[in-house]
């Protein structure tokens, strides 16, 4: 684990020399701000509104840089070829593929607490503290984040870059509709097309279940019953992806 | 290396059980109310598609677009927008509340407002008519919906039954006006002017409309019901209906002036035995002696709401 | 028993259902403790395939390596081996000592032992003067210095260095030579694959010759050139290559 750890951190110091890395996140911050500009509105729709933007934009940059930073993690070491200098060290595929992983998962966190330390000072300026459905949404989408780089990760072990990236985006995309899918598939008489949907519905990652943004904007609580199953539901998906991508770097030649 | 299969082997198998949360958390969402709504209009499907993400975002700016036009005036564009909204954020009360009370208060207010313009313009050209009959004719229907738009406007009652009534005045008044067409411009004038106590009523049947919409998705709140009480007791002074939905909201974790309109739907609505009992529901809270002095006059067979 | 032992190491790589193209048939070859063995061949003769596979870099079709009583992919094996890689590249926005830092921390070895290394090697291989600057402002001679750097930091018994002195200038050569030996004298069995002949010749005890993933002949120098009746390294480089290439008619 520790060696998992060194190599984590040195994928974190090299991710944050990608230019595409700030481009993305001062574009996000840029958006963020931008939020405050509706003063006209009432206060409580500027507030809606600040929230709204907020949040869409840390996940869906978020989201980007996920993907961005863990297309070129694995892939770059091969090109660079620094991938046969550390092969030949006493670590194993597993300390390699986990300690991209861990800088992954660091290099998110940097860039969600800086856009939420952003969100929640425009709250704060605008006399609104963050509460605690705040917090759960914010948790929520952070850990969505993780899932999207794990997965590119793991695709990166076995797929092209070109394909990881048109893939990471169809994921992406599809994984928010997951739930008009079921309904779909619910209302459909063919029994094959609803088994398959329905195998296929479970093998795609719902994001949804990570999205309450729309309902804690209007003042909906959400239970800590639901936060605590889609946790769950996430760490064992993670677990999966990661099972899989452990899989493909071990028998992975370079 | 040789166990290598075994990773693939427990994802595989880790697939169930995420299978069976994923039920499960499907579950929770709906009775925790997150779900998204699904209107399967192949339209929408295509919006949402677009949209999943970023709802509440997209809900907002149409909101400000709403604001513009209701400041400029363009009400008729709003309804599009009111209705996209709601679409996509049927459990924001706001949009819903707002809406109703744009089109069954303001821009029915705003409807009336174009009359005196058409007035003075129709009196103008009454004085220039000739042939007295004509004139007569047509001072009687600028006359009839005058009248009718400050009724409505102010205390006529808009039941059901009532608009009806309404409707069929205006009908007359079409059909007599038939008779003017050679004073061409008078003409015009005139049908504009017959015109506003119909639109008027349009945008009351249809805040009235909108509000039930909203009521079908957020029918465990007591917010729109009171809303739409409201509407039907101050603006359209149809008590049974208020009566209705007022009873609807009291369900329903509420504040104290929901109540107090209540008691005064029941007392418009004659039922003042109910108007009594609950006035004195609002004993002990801040309605108190507004509750104490109506229950008084009620008793003494006095009327107590305006 | 040899401190390496490669016994029938064959590696193929398939393209499509039918194509086979040989890395490697059939190599077998050892070394002993403390001597310079050096492989040889043109560009394309497996000799790259043969290191990465003893690394446990890529997988053998079939064959056994043994280094060090161990298999290829044994992590305590490799805390005894330092690998240099052809054209080597590194993390370009760390310093010398920064990248020389993170392959000892690979290792489990204490800071302290970390750093007093760090600091000899720096001055073994001439970059103490370079240490603050970034990897991306080095040249050529000096990456290929600062790989050595990072291949001794484990301070290994076995040291395989793939192309050891492509793109040095003669100057440089011959210090990464002298380099050789003296690692050599410290008891270091060292295994480089080259296709500069004369350096194979000034450094190496054994060679072994490779040919389109072919082993065709190994032993020591003098013993291979008086068998083939050669005049020379390059002679007998060219003979051993005629002789397979005859068979591969036949």
């Amino acid at each position: 684990m520790k060696k998992s750890w060194i190599i984590g951190l040195n994928t974190f110091k090299e991710s944050l020399r990608k230019k595409t890395l700030y481009i993305l996140l001062v574009v996000a911050l840029i958006v963020i701000g931008a939020s405050k500009a509706f003063s006209f509105l009432t206060a409580e729709e500027e507030l809606k509104m600040i929230k709204d933007v907020s949040f869409s934009s840390i996940e869906f940059f978020g989201a980007l840089i996920a993907i961005f930073m863990s297309l070129t993690a694995i892939s770059g070491e091969i090109e660079k070829r620094t991938i046969y200098t550390l092969f030949s060290k006493p670590i194993t595929r597993q300390n390699f593929f986990m300690g991209k992983f861990i800088g992954i998962v660091l290099i998110l966190l940097l860039n969600f607490f800086l856009m939420s330390l952003f969100f929640i000072g425009l709250l704060i300026f605008k006399k609104s503290p963050p509460d605690i459905q705040v917090a759960k949404t914010l948790l929520l989408i952070f850990i969505e984040l993780i899932l999207i780089g794990a997965i590119t990760l793991t695709v990166a072990t076995f797929a092209s870059d070109a394909f990881n990236i048109i893939f990471s985006f169809f994921l992406y995309i599809v994984g928010h509709l997951i739930s008009y899918g079921n309904q779909l598939v619910d209302r459909t008489e063919n029994f094959v097309l609803k088994g398959l949907g329905k195998i296929l519905f479970t093998i795609i990652p719902n994001y949804e279940n990570f999205n309450i943004r729309d309902k804690v904007v209007v003042g909906i609580e959400v239970s800590r019953n639901y936060i605590f199953k889609t946790s769950v539901y996430w760490f064992l998906y993670l677990v999966v992806i990661l099972l899989i991508g452990s899989y493909f770097i071990q028998k992975r030649e370079v | 290396m040789k166990k290598n299969w075994v990773k693939l082997f427990i994802a595989i198998i880790l697939l169930f059980p995420i299978g069976f949360l994923q039920v499960s958390i499907d579950y929770s969402k709906k009775v925790e109310d997150l779900e998204s709504n699904i209107l399967l209009m192949p339209g929408q499907i295509a919006g949402s598609l677009v949209l999943s993400g970023f709802k509440g975002l997209a809900a907002d700016l149409l909101w400000l677009n709403i604001e513009n036009y209701w400041h400029s005036g363009q009400h008729y564009k709003m309804l599009p927008l009111l209705d996209a909204i709601a679409w996509l954020q049927p459990t924001y009360i706001v949009v819903w509340a707002v809406g109703g009370w744009h089109m069954a208060y303001n821009i029915f207010a705003n409807v009336r407002s174009g009359k005196e313009k058409l007035i003075s313009q129709i009196e103008k050209m009454i004085e220039e008519i000739e042939n007295k009959n004509n004139k007569d004719l047509a001072i009687k229907i600028k006359n009839e919906i005058d009248t009718l738009i400050e009724g409505i406007s102010r205390e006529y009652p808009k039941t059901e039954e009532k608009i009806k009534d309404y409707v069929r005045i205006v009908e007359n008044c079409r059909n007599r006006l038939e008779g003017m067409r050679e004073y061409k411009k008078l003409y015009e004038t005139l049908n504009s002017f017959v015109n506003i106590p119909e639109e008027m009523l349009f945008w009351y049947n249809s805040g009235v409309s909108f509000l039930k919409r909203g009521i079908t998705y957020n029918r465990d709140r007591y917010d729109l019901y009171f809303e739409l009480g409201w509407t039907y007791y101050h603006k359209g002074r149809d008590y049974p209906n208020a009566v209705r939905y007022l009873e609807k909201a009291i369900k329903f974790p509420h504040p104290d002036y929901v109540d107090d309109v209540l008691a005064h739907a029941y007392e418009k609505n004659g039922q003042i035995d109910l108007a009594i009992k609950q006035w004195e529901k609002l004993i002990g809270t801040s309605f108190e002696t507004i509750a104490k002095r109506a229950i008084q006059t009620l008793k003494s067979g006095g009327r107590f709401t305006p | 028993m040899s401190i390496i032992e490669v016994k029938e190491l064959t590696k193929y790589y398939y393209i499509g259902r039918n194509k086979k193209i040989v890395g490697l048939e059939n190599v077998s070859f050892n070394v002993e403790e403390g001597e310079i063995y050096g492989i040889l061949g043109p560009n394309g003769s497996g000799k790259t395939t043969c290191l990465k596979l003893m690394l446990g870099i890529l997988y053998p079709t079939s064959g056994e390596i043994n280094i060090l009583g161990k298999d290829q992919f044994n992590p305590e094996m490799k805390k005894n081996v330092g690998f240099l890689p052809e054209n080597p590249y590194y993390y370009d926005y760390l310093t010398g000592p920064e990248l020389l830092k993170f392959y000892g921390r690979l290792f489990d070895l204490p800071e302290k032992i970390i750093n007093e290394r760090i600091e000899k090697l720096l001055y073994l291989v001439k970059l103490h003067e370079a240490k603050k600057l970034p990897l991306r402002s080095y040249s050529k001679g000096m990456l290929e210095r600062i790989g050595v750097a990072a291949s001794l930091i484990n301070d290994p018994k076995i040291l395989i260095l793939d192309e050891p002195t492509t793109g040095l200038d003669p100057i440089g050569c011959m210090e990464t030579r002298d380099l050789l030996l003296q690692l050599k004298k410290e008891g270091k069995t060292i295994l480089l694959s080259s296709h500069f002949l004369s350096e194979v010749e000034k450094v190496c005890d054994r060679i072994a010759i490779f040919h389109r993933g072919y082993l065709l002949a190994t032993g020591g120098l003098k013993e291979l050139i008086d068998r083939y009746n050669a005049d020379g390294l390059e002679d007998l480089f060219v003979k051993t290559i005629e002789e397979f290439d005859k068979k591969g008619e036949k």
